[in-house]
């Protein structure tokens, strides 16, 4: 190309042809000049350029592995639309930071030595500093954590140290925490419990007969919503909740009699109670029993791009249902992963967007 | 009732007449006002000359209609009918997007800077400084810090 002809293009021209280049192209070619990278930070043009990348065949999206013996801080990324793993790492935005929850674009860290929460967008290299809330607070593990994400309204932190202390809800638009103190939930016996935020309610999976409770961060009321599975009662062996983020809840449940499962199975919230969707294929539900010797605390689930996943803290494969075609299916382990490795496997998901601003 | 349709008569830079129909000319947010007021004299456009002018009249003349059109076999044609056309050297595709702005034509701008954003975007940062004459202006511990940050990009 000329530069005689291209150098006289006005620049409020060439900021909107910028606008018109893949994520990729647009972020490596930040680098050119000052002018561009100040782009990146303009709320207006990311969010004009993050359109297009969602409208073009292009745009990105990836499940993230996470591992405690995972070299300095980085993430393996599997890009889903292509089906395969990237070759180089995802960089952790602070090698001291415990990542603890990914919403669309965001990454949330815990920082136990500054007493923080740190909010990453790891694509544009922003992030926040959140201070834990007053005490009661401990910061080296939580009873519960949800992290939730949404482009038109900010980011939510919910989180409760322990089961008897109150329970602290961060608003990214207040830049602020509320506490609830009668927030008394018994949170189901996982070690990745996480509440889901669906129709601005916050769903957990619970140990009480009840096996789902909601808390409405509007009035601070917890009630039960377990409508639906009440013949279950003594047959659900665990449960885990995921949403699509939009206009559907599911709840992924083991079914047996004295806690052991025979079988695994889907609901979708239907009204105020559930509805039977799916079940896994008895030769699936084995393997996926038999990875995780039936230790449900190690299995949760996740959403992701139209599937629901099922995975296992012990086992490096994924088990996913792919919504549109009604289809069950392993992603297989990571190549590039040390066989020794045999535990400690954390998945999220990851949708890289410019426009989300910590 | 006259079935004629309305004609709008244009001056290029080099004093070039031309005459639109009156729904071409309605889809120039630039000259919409005047158009609407019922102007009749040639309404000058100092900054479009003839031979840009015409090029810029045969895609809206092309695109008017079909573009909302939902006949896929109309719109595929569109697109190759497109594809030729923006088959033009730099100096038109710049003297086009410049042109497009001027008269705030939506869709042709939109379409020339799709067009040379696709010609960039596999352009390495040295090239793309070079062709819009931008310079470094990154101190070395800053470039050292964005690179750091953006290298691992390169495989996405």
């Amino acid at each position: 190309m000329d530069s005689e002809i291209w150098s006289k293009l006005p620049v409020e021209i060439l900021d909107h042809i910028l606008t018109f280049l893949p994520l990729k192209s647009l972020l490596i070619l930040a680098s050119t000049c000052r002018h561009f990278h100040s782009l990146l930070s303009s709320p207006a043009f990311a969010s004009r350029a993050d359109c297009r990348s969602r409208l073009s065949p292009s745009s990105s999206a990836f499940l993230v592995l996470s591992h405690p013996h995972s070299h300095r801080h980085h993430f393996r990324l599997y890009d889903s639309l292509l089906g395969s793993w990237r070759s180089s790492p995802l960089p952790s935005s602070s090698s001291s930071a415990l990542l603890l929850s990914t919403s669309n674009s965001l990454f949330c860290f815990s920082l136990p030595s500054s007493s923080a929460f740190l909010i990453s967008n790891l694509l544009t290299r922003s992030s926040r500093l959140i201070p834990f809330p007053s005490l009661p607070f401990s910061a080296s593990s939580f009873e519960l954590l949800s992290f939730v994400s949404t482009p038109a309204s900010g980011y939510r932190i919910l989180a409760s140290s322990s089961r008897s202390s109150p329970a602290f809800l961060y608003d990214s638009r207040s830049l602020s925490w509320r506490r609830f103190d009668s927030f008394n939930l018994r949170l189901s016996r996982s070690r990745l419990g996480e509440g889901v935020y669906f129709e601005e309610n916050f769903y957990f999976a619970t140990s009480d007969r009840h096996p789902v409770s909601r808390f409405d961060p509007e009035s601070g009321v917890v009630e039960r919503c377990g409508r639906g599975l009440e013949l279950l009662e003594n047959e659900l062996t665990f449960c885990r909740l995921v949403s699509d983020g939009e206009r559907r809840l599911f709840l992924v449940g083991g079914v047996g009699p004295n806690g052991i499962s025979r079988g695994v199975k889907v609901w979708v919230r239907a009204g105020d109670g559930w509805a039977e969707t799916e079940r896994v294929p008895e030769m699936i539900c084995r393997k996926l029993m038999s990875v995780c010797y039936h230790n449900y605390e190690h299995v949760y689930c996740l959403w992701h791009q139209g599937m629901i996943c099922i995975c296992c803290y012990t086992w490096p494969e994924v088990l996913y249902y792919r919504e549109s075609r009604g289809t069950w299916h392993w992603l297989p382990k990571c190549p590039s992963l040390p066989e020794k490795w045999s535990c400690g496997f954390r998945w999220y998901s990851f949708l890289p967007e410019i426009s989300a601003t910590v | 009732m006259s079935s004629k349709k309305k004609v709008i008569t244009l001056r290029s830079s080099d004093g070039e007449i031309f005459e639109v129909e009156e729904a071409v000319a309605l889809e120039w947010l630039t000259i919409k006002p005047l158009v609407e007021s019922g102007c009749t004299d040639a309404i000058p456009l100092p900054q479009v000359t003839g031979n840009i002018l015409a090029k810029v009249i045969e895609y809206c003349k092309k695109h008017i209609g079909a573009s909302e059109s939902e006949d896929r076999k109309i719109l595929y044609e569109l697109e190759s009918w497109d594809a030729d056309f923006i088959k033009v050297d730099q100096g038109t595709l710049f003297d086009l997007i410049r042109a497009a702005d001027y008269l705030t034509i939506k869709t042709l701008f939109e379409f020339t800077c799709q067009t040379v954003a696709d010609t960039i975007k596999h352009k390495t940062i040295e090239e793309v400084r070079h062709i819009f004459r931008e310079s470094n202006d990154f101190t070395p511990e800053e470039e050292k810090e964005i690179r750091g940050k953006s290298w691992w990009l390169q495989g996405l």
